[in-house]
């Protein structure tokens, strides 16, 4: 859900204090809704190709010698990879309460990060002042992982190709707070007249741009403007003495017209009609029974039940209970899952991955059949095939790792409402705000903030929040119809892993799962 | 330290005073400084060995009434004027809010003197090759003991060093210093099945003498990966509900979150009308205390300057107070306590994890939760467990993905018992609890 300030505020202490290693496992952090959109074509492919790296650097202040210099002291000692990762960042947050825009905070960073690669050995340093001392004792400490003679630094750096999957008509630094302000108090106008049991709207919203820079010791250099924006909004209703609260989320990575009236409406639109049903909310169900996920929000189910335990570095060490299943079949023939980087304006959208590799559509699971896991450099290399462009790193301060991009599942051939009518008793979810997966074990489990009883082929009564829970490989083998339906979630979904959080997206078609354990309260 | 201490101290008057100069009547610079190291060995190798240092700036800014709170990591002089001025111009956009302010300056006063054992000059002196020896020596214990189940070991060591500094215009300031070791380890083992379970341990320590043997975090995490081999769902029913100390936290945040201050503001706290009824079973005592020795959110000061106070939260059962900043406070008409927990200290029992298992004929003991989430309105929780199924006093078998849910305006009173064990590696520092029969989800 969306931050308060408090806890926005115990986040950043408690990486201040903790900074360093943790051994928890995956964990989807933040929080999403559903919508019905469409799966985009792709932009023009645009980029010089051989150009110097004057102008990709020129923006941190630096030279191409100085940024040579840098990794000719990170390769001193050898090593098989090397790259220098520059990012200059801003973020800005504006929050509603009572009717005003009235807290604004605003984060600004830049850095470089320095890796040596020997094998599947990492030496990871960064700095936060860009000056020469500062650099070369960042590329001193991460050298310290190889100890052969030095390696040579390429004499020229030559700019990858950049594809256009963030639509934006201007980059966020020039939408003035103003316009910002205006949109939000009409949106919390709207949100409270839809209906006078609103009793409390907040709004979380966000803007991001970040600059990066990758240049590596193979002679490549990337460079990006990354768009992001954010808005949470948050409904409390109260009728006849009780209270119920809900939200609704929207995520781009896209500019300011990206709020449209559209989106907009919807945003409202679902905060408070969300809410306003759970106070005919019963009790969920308990125990095993079949599950019907609406569209959209409930690709949740992809990310935690095969989508983490398809990060290569978890095949490389053997870890994930997919392991051993590339070219079998995990799912029936109508189930195809892919991880696309390549959508334009997904909030799980890259030009290219934190180590400069091109983005693309990866096809996890193709009619059935288990196909590719997702890479970084290292398990590439280590499995012998090209990178997928899945390597990501929250930020200058991490080393990049196989993170998902958007996962979904294409259409199937069944219709949604004989999907529904397929099920005597069981639940029918439609939108999630977290879930969590033990990528060894194959549990996982997702959290329902609404859901509906399904009785006899038909929906009847609004459930309470619960958790579901099941296990990967078996949930994908149970996931018995497959809809027409396909939807992407715009929604701001965060993804946790080794303690870095990136942006990502989810989509799936209406999806049944023949049986689950729903972890209501009412037995029977 | 000392020197960066100061160079930080004068970025966080130069900020306050530009602040003033530039429109704002208040301000508050808090500064961190970090420097971190970190190493995690996998299967034999080094698989990431990490160094930083970390420098912020954090302005909180009250400009004609109105508020926002500005972060920045540039800190050369030229560049953290100009981010000053954006942010008040960006302030001078918002609608101005009545109760924002710095926190009052009697608040300030009678700062615990003493020392709270946060910091370790021992830290400045590990060396890699240190640092490499411990991670190695919790590898290679947690690989010993896996024995032939095992499929790969992690094991790591991270240390740090952190700086805070606070500055007011109403005339705080202050700074302190704390130091963190940890060593970890995380085990994955074969099951019979497809399942490869894993587990860990994870031991933390304000000082490098009290950090514990490496040898034993590794041989930890492998027992409790072993431990899981061979789990399964058992039939949904109504079980006591044990749960292991680390693991508590998960359902103590939910008990917390409807006590912010704004949760209560915001109509979003199902204990809104609470203050002062029992909310738990009288065995339920919970101290929030920052001034804890070597504690892990042990401060003199919170982010406000408020002094740091030991106080009830819950006592006895009954609920004493509210996380309340100086914002939420005035928005609610009560007096500050502090807008967070520091530590929270349990009244407990006097029996071990292991006595309660013994004292259970069928039970379930949670040893950690998979997801699940807590609805602070209606008080509302579902979470994903695992951990074993406790018959006659024994661990009969391994459970996993298997399911509790209750509400927190009702759960906490069916505490049956506190154990004896509170887990020293959190600022929650958690004993184990046992809870009344409760369902239980499952096949």
């Amino acid at each position: 859900m969306a931050p308060s300030d408090n806890e926005r505020k115990r986040l950043d202490l408690n990486r201040r204090e903790f900074i360093g290693g943790t051994a928890a496992t995956a964990l989807m952090g933040s929080a999403a809704l559903a919508l019905p959109g469409c799966h985009g074509g792709r932009g023009p492919v645009t980029g010089a190709p051989g150009a110097q790296t004057g102008a990709p650097l020129e923006r941190f202040g630096l030279t191409d010698a100085l940024a040579r210099e840098v990794m000719a002291r990170a390769l001193q000692s050898g090593g098989d990879f090397c790259d220098l990762f520059f990012q200059s960042s801003r973020i800005n947050y504006l929050g509603v309460q009572d009717h005003a825009v009235n807290r604004a905070y605003s984060k600004a960073e830049i850095g470089l990060g320095v890796r040596v690669v020997r094998g599947v050995e990492t030496g990871y340093a960064f700095t936060e002042s860009l000056d020469r001392a500062s650099m070369l004792q960042a590329a001193e400490v991460a050298a310290a992982v190889a100890n052969g003679a030095a390696r040579k630094v390429p004499t020229a750096f030559a700019v990858s190709a950049r594809p256009r999957y963030y639509p934006h008509d201007q980059r966020w630094k020039g939408v003035s707070t103003k316009r910002k302000v205006a949109m939000l108090q009409e949106l919390d106008k709207v949100t409270s007249a839809r209906d006078k049991r609103v009793s409390k709207v907040n709004i979380t919203y966000r803007d991001e741009e970040h600059f990066i820079t990758v240049l590596d010791a193979e002679g490549r250099v990337f460079t990006d403007y990354q768009p992001m924006t954010v808005c949470y909004l948050k409904c409390v209703a109260e009728q006849k003495g009780r209270r119920e609260a809900n939200y609704a989320a929207l995520a781009g990575r896209a500019g300011f017209e990206f709020y449209n009236q559209e989106r907009l409406s919807r945003i409202v639109r679902e905060s408070v009609d969300r809410t306003l049903v759970l106070f005919d909310a019963v009790e969920g169900p308990v125990g095993d029974m079949p599950v019907v996920l609406g569209p959209g929000s409930s690709g949740i189910l992809l990310h935690e039940a095969i989508g983490h335990g398809m990060e290569a570095d978890f095949a490389r060490s053997k870890t994930t209970i997919f392991t051993d299943k590339i070219g079998k079949k995990v799912a029936e023939p109508f189930v195809t899952i892919a991880d696309d980087g390549t959508l334009p304006g997904r909030r799980g959208s890259i030009h290219a991955d934190d180590e400069g590799n091109p983005s693309q559509r990866t096809v996890l699971v193709e009619n059935g059949i288990l196909r590719s896991f997702m890479h970084d450099r290292i398990s590439a290399s280590h499995f012998k095939i090209a990178p997928t462009g899945n390597g990501r790193r929250e930020s200058f301060r991490h080393i990049p790792l196989p993170r998902m991009r958007n996962t979904y599942m294409l259409a199937g051939p069944h219709s949604p409402e004989e999907i529904i009518r397929s099920v005597k008793k069981g639940v029918y979810a439609e939108h999630f705000s977290n879930g969590q997966v033990q990528i060894g074990a194959g549990d996982y489990s997702f959290y329902v903030k609404n859901g509906t009883l399904i009785e006899d082929g038909k929906l009847t009564r609004p459930i309470k929040d619960v958790n579901i829970i099941g296990n990967g490989p078996e949930s994908l083998a149970r996931a018995t119809m497959v809809g027409k339906d396909f939807a992407l979630d715009e929604g701001g979904w965060t993804c946790g892993k080794g303690g870095q959080r990136v942006p990502v997206g989810l989509g799936m078609p209406t999806v049944k799962i023949s049986s689950i354990t729903v972890g209501g309260t009412k037995k029977g | 330290m000392q020197e960066q201490q100061k160079g930080l101290s004068r970025l966080a008057e130069l900020a306050c005073e530009h602040a003033k100069k530039k429109g704002a009547q208040n301000a508050a610079a808090s500064g961190a400084l970090s420097r971190s190291f970190k190493l995690k060995l996998r299967d034999g190798k080094k698989e990431e060995v990490k160094a930083s240092t970390s420098r912020s700036l954090t302005l909180r800014l009250f400009v004609d009434g109105r508020y926002g709170s500005h972060t920045t990591s540039i800190l050369d002089d030229k560049a953290l004027l100009a981010f000053i001025d954006d942010a008040i111009e960006m302030t001078r956009m918002l609608s101005p809010d009545p109760h924002r302010g710095l926190a009052e300056a009697k608040l300030y006063a009678e700062r615990p003197t003493g020392d709270l054992h946060l910091f370790d000059p021992a830290q400045s002196q590990v060396t890699m090759d240190q640092r490499y020896q411990r991670a190695l020596a919790a590898h290679d214990a947690a690989r010993a003991a896996a024995g032939d189940k095992l499929l790969s070991v992690q094991a790591g060591v991270f240390d740090s060093s952190s700086l805070r500094i606070l500055r007011t215009t109403n005339g705080f300031s202050d700074a302190e210093r704390s130091t963190a070791f940890g060593q970890w380890a995380m085990v994955s083992v074969r099951d019979k099945s497809e399942r490869r379970p894993s587990d860990w341990q994870q031991n933390m320590s304000r000082s490098l003498a009290q950090l514990g043997a490496p040898e034993d975090t590794g041989k930890g995490a492998a027992a409790r990966a072993l431990g899981s081999i061979g789990a399964d769902r058992l039939p949904s029913q109504k079980l006591p509900l044990l749960v292991e100390n680390r693991a508590v936290s998960r359902l103590l945040n939910g008990l917390l979150a409807p006590l912010y201050g704004s949760a209560l503001d915001q109509r979003s706290s199902c204990f809104e009308k609470s203050a002062g009824k029992q909310v738990a079973s009288p065995l339920l005592s919970l101290t929030d205390d920052p001034a804890l020795t070597a504690g892990w959110r042990s401060r003199r000061f919170d982010d406000e300057g408020i002094s740091a106070k030991k106080r009830a939260i819950v006592e006895k059962g009954i609920l004493k107070s509210f996380f309340l900043d100086t914002y939420y406070a005035r928005k609610l008409k009560q007096a500050p306590t502090s807008g967070g927990p520091s530590n929270l200290v349990f009244a407990h029992g006097d029996k071990t994890l292991e006595a309660l298992v013994q004292s259970l004929d069928k039970a379930i003991l949670v040893t950690s939760f998979l997801g699940g989430n807590s609805n602070s309105t209606t008080g509302d929780f579902s979470h994903g467990i695992q951990g074993f199924f406790i018959e006659k006093g024994k661990r009969a078998k391994p459970i996993a993905a298997m399911n509790i849910a209750s509400n927190h305006m009702r759960f906490w009173r069916d505490l049956q018992a506190v154990g004896n064990d509170p887990y020293l590696y959190s600022s929650k520092r958690t004993p184990s609890l046992l809870f009344a029969p409760m369902m239980v989800a499952g096949v």
